[in-house]
């Protein structure tokens, strides 16, 4: 039996748009998992190959870049990758991917690997367009030019992979370590640049390659028009970013639903028993706050995969370059920004591949400013209570503005930002704009899964652990009676709780009595308390104590506002019943000195507190991950929060002086 | 020679590149792009509000800033 270590090891290299990802899932079926280079935020997959391809080997792909000389946090991995022990072993063979139409480049960084010495298969990809244009290649050219196995593959329908298979066979492993590669100096590229230069005029034969490229050109006279190009941007754009919303509303009210059903089953198995409310109410509910944003994280993927595939991205960021530089950013921090709208977890991730330090912090640093998905049911309560019997486009505009200001905001940080940091190097732009191509469904589909998947593992977790932590926040420590009952809870807790624990009380009167009971029992826990001490400060903003309990429970994920308001509040009944009865509660509710609390301007107050506050602990968990720094996390963290507070303060006091309650 | 024609003040032309001008890592990424000397850059497009304009070497078509453009001296061979 072969033991892992002896079975081949093919690392996959190639630049940006090469075709890399597509062979990469052909090779392994999509059997392979992400994992972390050691040390550092990037990730690159480990797979095995497909089974059918009769030979065993694992299957490593690394981050696309041009050249050996690493630029970004991305192609730095790529160099290590080569010689990192792998949990499949060593490197054995390098395989370079280029791309059939750019050879004049992509062969650049062949020439750097061969130097390495590593034992090498160079992968043409493209070949089905360059066989559709009636281009020949040469390929005996190419392997005596690199003295290896040259291999041309169809990315459409997957020709070439076994020929892969076979090469990988007839390769003699590596010998030895691999010599570490020299970069080269300018005259010495120049002159391999000629050499290459030469060499495709040679290996490419017949006249189609106009023909390939003049498509994209065409294409490009519409897309890429200055006014035209930018409306059918923003047209798209509209697209991706309603189908964020509207194609994913049923997905998460399933999974809603189906998890709330759960917890309801589970809490029903023992009501009275505070382990099955832990399972049902906390466990439950910690696993939906996780898995409800899943459905929106895969169109986001899925739609920026898209794009990305059929080479429109690049485009994208192309056009909106001029503006984002006045940021002092640049259009490739656009994507990540444009993530940032669905959820800031998969947004920082996307960040990797800027070139430029500076960017990624700056564009990190207003991520948490996009309007994420979490927001809407916050959202959602408050234009409702503050709209309540109004057209609805009033309650759209306002929504609009919130999106809107958010940006605002977001631009003004990036300012400051720009600003306040030295710049280090230059903002680079330097975008290369891929032939336009019709993405392959099943690899994208394949792809979007895989990034999906990787969120919930990076994200989950961190959403999971704070939302338990924050039912246990609100259970404990454990109140047995019901309001009237208070004082002496307070005078004989310790023996209280003791007796407590040897025999729960049977409730007398549960239905009635059950839901005052747990108000009561939030408003004695430890969040509760948290809440008593917030009082003070959330009182400038027009609220009291209740408010603040919301708002710092919101950190588990921001939607959880509506329903620790409505726990707090005492609105019992389904989610729909209970939305409706939270407005109305909340028209009601009073302050200890007879006020209402939620007034124009209190509500006027949260809404920007929750547009600019960075309520969210994996945003956190993640932000001080992706910028490899405690620091970074901590700062962003309270700058956002006391900005946002500021800012709902000020509002308030405004207009209350002006004379809006 | 008086102030070299760069890829800058091409707005429509097609050029050779002689040599590159500027900081070093730009011209290095420049060429790992697909710019070298001797090869011939076709204007072929605009962002909007004066953005990066779109260069064609061969099949490559790229998108680069003024001051990044500035970096490639060239010489004009003519309208294309």
């Amino acid at each position: 039996m072969r033991t892992e270590s002896q079975r081949p090891v093919l690392a996959l290299v190639g630049a940006p748009n090469s075709g890399k990802t597509t062979l990469y899932n052909w090779l392994t079926r999509s059997h392979y998992r992400v994992v972390n280079y050691p040390g550092s935020t990037v990730e690159y997959a480990i797979g095995q190959s497909a089974p059918r391809l009769g030979s065993s080997f694992a299957v490593i792909d690394t981050p696309g870049t041009y050249s050996l000389v690493a630029r970004s946090a991305d192609e730095e991995v790529t160099l290590r990758a080569l010689t990192h022990q792998h949990p499949v072993g060593k490197v054995t063979h390098v395989g370079v991917i280029v791309d059939g139409t750019q050879m004049e480049r992509h062969l650049l960084l062949a020439k750097q690997v061969q130097e390495t010495g590593l034992p090498m298969i160079l992968i043409v990809t493209m070949a089905d367009l360059l066989w559709k244009s009636g281009l020949q290649l040469r390929k005996e050219l190419l392997e005596k030019e690199f003295g290896c196995p040259v291999v041309l593959f169809d990315g459409v329908l997957g020709k070439g992979l076994q020929d892969i298979a076979e090469a990988l066979k007839k390769t003699p492993p590596k010998q030895g370590t691999p010599q570490t590669w020299a970069p080269w100096t300018a005259s010495i590229q120049a002159a391999k640049q000629k050499g290459i230069h030469h060499l495709v005029a040679d290996v490419l034969v017949g006249a189609g390659l106009k023909k390939i490229y003049q498509r994209t050109e065409n294409w490009d006279r519409f897309l890429m028009h200055p006014v035209l190009g930018l409306l059918i941007f923003f047209a798209v754009m509209t697209v991706i970013f309603t189908s964020i919303y509207w194609l994913a509303a049923p997905a998460m009210d399933l999974i809603d639903g189906t998890f709330s059903w759960a917890a309801e089953s589970v809490t029903a198995l023992g009501p009275d028993i505070l382990l099955f409310r832990f399972l049902g109410e906390g466990l439950m509910m910690a696993f939906s706050s996780v898995f409800v944003f899943v459905p929106q994280i895969f169109i986001l993927f899925l739609g920026i995969g898209f794009l990305e595939g059929t080479g429109y991205l690049a485009r994208a960021a192309t056009l909106i370059d001029r503006p984002f530089a006045a940021l002092g950013l640049s259009g490739r921090s656009f994507v990540p920004l444009l993530s940032g709208f669905a959820c800031a977890v998969p947004a920082m991730m996307a960040t990797r591949n800027l070139s430029s330090r500076r960017d990624r912090w700056i564009t990190n640093a207003i991520i948490p400013l996009m309007t994420c998905s979490a927001r809407l049911p916050v959202y959602a309560l408050l234009l409702g209570f503050l709209f309540l019997d109004r057209p609805a486009w009033q309650a759209g505009l306002a929504l609009a503005a919130l999106y809107f200001g958010a940006l605002v905001v977001g631009a003004i940080a990036a300012g400051i930002l720009n600003r306040l940091i030295p710049a280090q190097g230059r903002s680079f732009f330097m975008m290369e704009l891929p032939l336009y191509r019709w993405p392959r469904w099943p690899v994208l589909l394949r792809q979007s899964l895989k990034r999906t998947r990787s969120y919930v593992e990076r994200a989950g977790p961190a959403i999971f652990v704070f939302a338990v932590l924050i039912w246990f926040g609100a259970h404990f420590p454990r109140v047995d009676e019901a309001p009237q009952a208070s004082p002496v809870v307070e005078t004989a807790s310790m023996e209280n709780a003791a007796a407590e624990s040897g025999a729960p009380k049977a409730a007398d009167d549960p239905q009635a009595t059950e839901f005052l009971a747990e108000s009561h029992q939030l408003e004695q826990s430890y969040l509760g308390r948290m809440g008593h001490w917030l009082d003070p400060v959330v009182a400038p903003m027009g609220v009291d104590w209740r408010v603040g309990v919301g708002m710092v429970s919101a950190f588990a994920a921001r939607e959880v506002f509506v329903s620790s308001l409505a726990l707090i509040f005492n609105v019992a009944g389904d989610e729909e019943v209970q939305a409706a009865g939270l407005l109305k509660t909340m028209g009601e509710a009073k302050m200890a000195d007879g006020s209402p609390v939620f007034t124009t301007a209190s509500v006027i107050g949260l809404l920007i507190f929750f547009m600019i506050a960075l309520q969210c602990m994996s945003t956190f968990v993640i932000s001080q991950r992706e910028n490899g720094s405690w620091t970074y996390a901590l700062i962003q963290l309270v700058a956002l929060n006391l900005v946002a507070y500021g800012l709902a303060v000020a509002a308030v006091q405004g207009l209350r002086a002006l004379g809006v309650a | 020679m008086s102030s070299p024609i760069t890829l800058a003040d091409l707005s429509d032309a097609v050029a050779e590149v002689l040599g590159f001008c500027g900081p070093q890592e730009i011209a290095e990424r420049l060429r790992e792009l697909g710019i070298y000397q001797g090869a011939r850059v076709e204007v072929v497009g605009q962002a909007p509000f004066m953005g990066p304009r779109l260069y064609r070497i061969g099949m490559t078509v790229l998108a680069l800033r003024q001051e990044e453009a500035a970096c490639v001296s060239v010489q004009p061979t003519g309208m294309k």
